[in-house]
């Protein structure tokens, strides 16, 4: 009886605690599991032995290949990608928080629609339009934009071209965000005391935005980071990223340990790329705009 | 003046159809070419279903859509039972660290898939467990448990605490409150949970790869190994019924709670 009262005087945790356990046991324990792993030793034609080496740290960190044609060309690609996704992102986001009724719900269905459909419908997509028969080269060629057709397949073209993709959405839903509190009034008032479409951009629209844009680049960073299915099947092995590494490694190359251990470097470099670039951004922008 | 105004709109505007006609390209050229008797070969020169009829005979979709919907639906089913539970908890109740709990729910959009799918591959085989069908179910529900959540607590936010009270003050218990009011009122928030959440398990490609076996391969990876060896329009009728399903999927969840709302743009507003 007093179990029962206690129960349903703190329903949170009675009502948390099936959901908690479950994210504990499988998400929490199974990545901080990988750590311990990441020390072990491998063994390569078997499994892997318990140990505390650091083999694996070593040959990542110590191996300027690795440092330089992984994680370095991983934080390029992701670095590159997310400057491209919030510049295309921003004039739909704009548009669309302008937008008011049936015309704003089609064309937000319209840019999030990607989100609910799989990835690997998305990238087929891409694959048939960046074929060098596709339909990208045929439409460029027919335009004479180029005199040959362009190979995009297996090309860093293609793969930013699809990161970028993939990414939008979640770039506008966080622009949205901050967007969405944008009242029309605000910029009819500032051109009403004078200034211009662009003024009133400069100094009411965009600020406003700057926390969206924040936001949504560290999502798309983040995801960008640590891409693994576009480079999979875009690229196959020839361009290396963190994510898809830890996939080869680990599954096909079956050194579990140090597929454990890239993934703790690309945990631990994307928060502290992640911490930085925040650091950064509040001394650039939100000091500056009082925010 | 009023000229030079006009032409910057203009500007926008194009730019802005450009940006959004490039997110439904992909998708529009796989319908088109899945109707194209000359396949790949565009502009389409007719109508043909021959691509849909062998898509859906190839027994490997086949099997590939029997194990994503055994998954998707036993892990939606999981996620949006253990959602509901959560979102009253977070709506309903101020407790101390709150926000922290509700990060922590929300944790699993936040992992990369290639971590989260390795670490469970680790700690499941340190259990003595081969990967299968229940490494995916445990995976998918994971990863797809904040969805649950967002669209749940989003119609619990629109629902008026007061009628529980009074439900209360005639008598009823709290289990009957719960039944007779609160379930009912916020019914919309999980059949939207439901769908957004089979959906993300149905398509997802990143986790399952390293959770599968040959016995138990989900429709994605079904695709993506066909599409690595055969280059066919049959790959794109598949595709374009997985589109078809998503746009069911989207009508319905808009129309349902708004897509806006259950993608995540009202998840950070009070929360």
């Amino acid at each position: 009886m007093k179990i029962r009262n206690w129960i349903f005087r703190n329903p949170p945790l009675f009502l948390l605690l099936p959901g908690a356990l479950l994210l504990a046991s499988f998400l929490v324990i199974p990545v901080g599991w990988m750590i311990r792993v990441s020390f072990y030793q491998n063994l390569p034609g078997s499994y892997m032995k318990a140990a505390w080496i650091l083999d694996n740290y070593k040959k990542f960190l110590g191996d300027f290949w690795y440092l330089r044609n992984v994680l370095y060309f991983s934080f390029k690609i992701a670095a590159f990608t997310t400057f491209l996704t919030i510049l295309l992102a921003y004039p739909p986001s704009l548009y669309i928080a302008r937008s008011r009724g049936r015309k704003k719900q089609v064309l937000l269905t319209m840019t999030l629609s990607p989100l609910l459909i799989g990835m690997v419908c998305l990238i087929f997509g891409w694959i048939v339009i960046f074929r060098a028969q596709g339909l990208l080269n045929q439409i460029a060629l027919w335009a004479g934009l180029i005199s040959e057709p362009v190979k995009y397949l297996y090309s860093l073209k293609g793969i930013i071209i699809c990161l970028v993709y993939i990414s939008i959405p979640f770039a506008i839903l966080n622009l949205l965000d901050s967007l969405g509190r944008l009242d029309p009034s605000l910029e009819e008032a500032a051109m009403n005391v004078g200034a211009n479409r662009w003024q009133s951009f400069r100094h009411i629209t965009f600020p406003l935005s700057t926390p969206g844009m924040f936001a949504g680049s560290l999502v798309v960073f983040a995801l960008n980071f640590s891409a693994f299915a576009v480079p999979l099947m875009l690229g196959g092995e020839r361009f290396p990223m963190m994510g898809l590494v830890i996939y080869i490694q680990s599954m096909e190359l079956n050194n579990i340990p140090f597929a454990a251990a890239i993934s703790m470097i690309l945990l631990v470099s994307s928060m502290i790329i992640l911490f930085l670039y925040s650091k950064a951004i509040h001394r650039l922008f939100f000091r500056r705009l009082g925010l | 003046m009023k000229q030079k105004f006009d032409v910057g709109k203009f500007i926008f505007s194009l730019v802005t159809f450009m940006i959004i006609f490039a997110l439904i390209f992909p998708i529009l050229v796989l319908i088109v070419v899945s109707f194209n008797p000359k396949g790949f070969i565009l502009p389409p020169s007719g109508l043909t279903f021959r691509w849909y009829h062998q898509a859906l005979t190839y027994k490997d979709f086949i099997s590939g859509m029997y194990v994503s919907f055994v998954i998707a639906l036993v892990s939606s089913g999981i996620a949006t039972v253990l959602g509901i539970l959560i979102s009253l908890s977070l709506v309903r109740y101020r407790f101390k660290g709150r926000n922290l709990v509700n990060t922590f729910f929300m944790s699993p959009l936040t992992v990369p898939a290639a971590i989260m799918g390795l670490g469970i591959y680790i700690f499941l085989a340190k259990l003595g467990m081969a990967k299968g069908v229940f490494p995916l179910i445990i995976g998918h529900t994971i990863l797809i448990m904040p969805f649950p959540i967002m669209a749940i607590s989003a119609s619990l936010r629109n629902f008026d605490p007061s009628l529980e009270e009074a439900a209360m003050n005639v008598g009823a218990g709290p289990l009957r409150t719960f039944f007779s009011i609160t379930l009912p009122t916020i019914k919309t928030g999980i059949l939207a949970g439901v769908i957004i959440s089979f959906i993300n398990s149905w398509n997802n490609f990143a986790l399952s790869i390293f959770l599968s076996t040959p016995r138990w391969i989900p429709l994605p990876m079904q695709l993506y190994s066909y599409i690595k060896f055969e280059y066919d329009p049959s790959g794109a009728a598949l595709s374009a019924c997985l589109i078809f399903l998503s746009g069911v999927v989207i009508i319905l969840s808009d129309r349902l709670i708004g897509l806006d709302v259950v993608m995540g743009i009202g998840s950070r507003k009070n929360s």
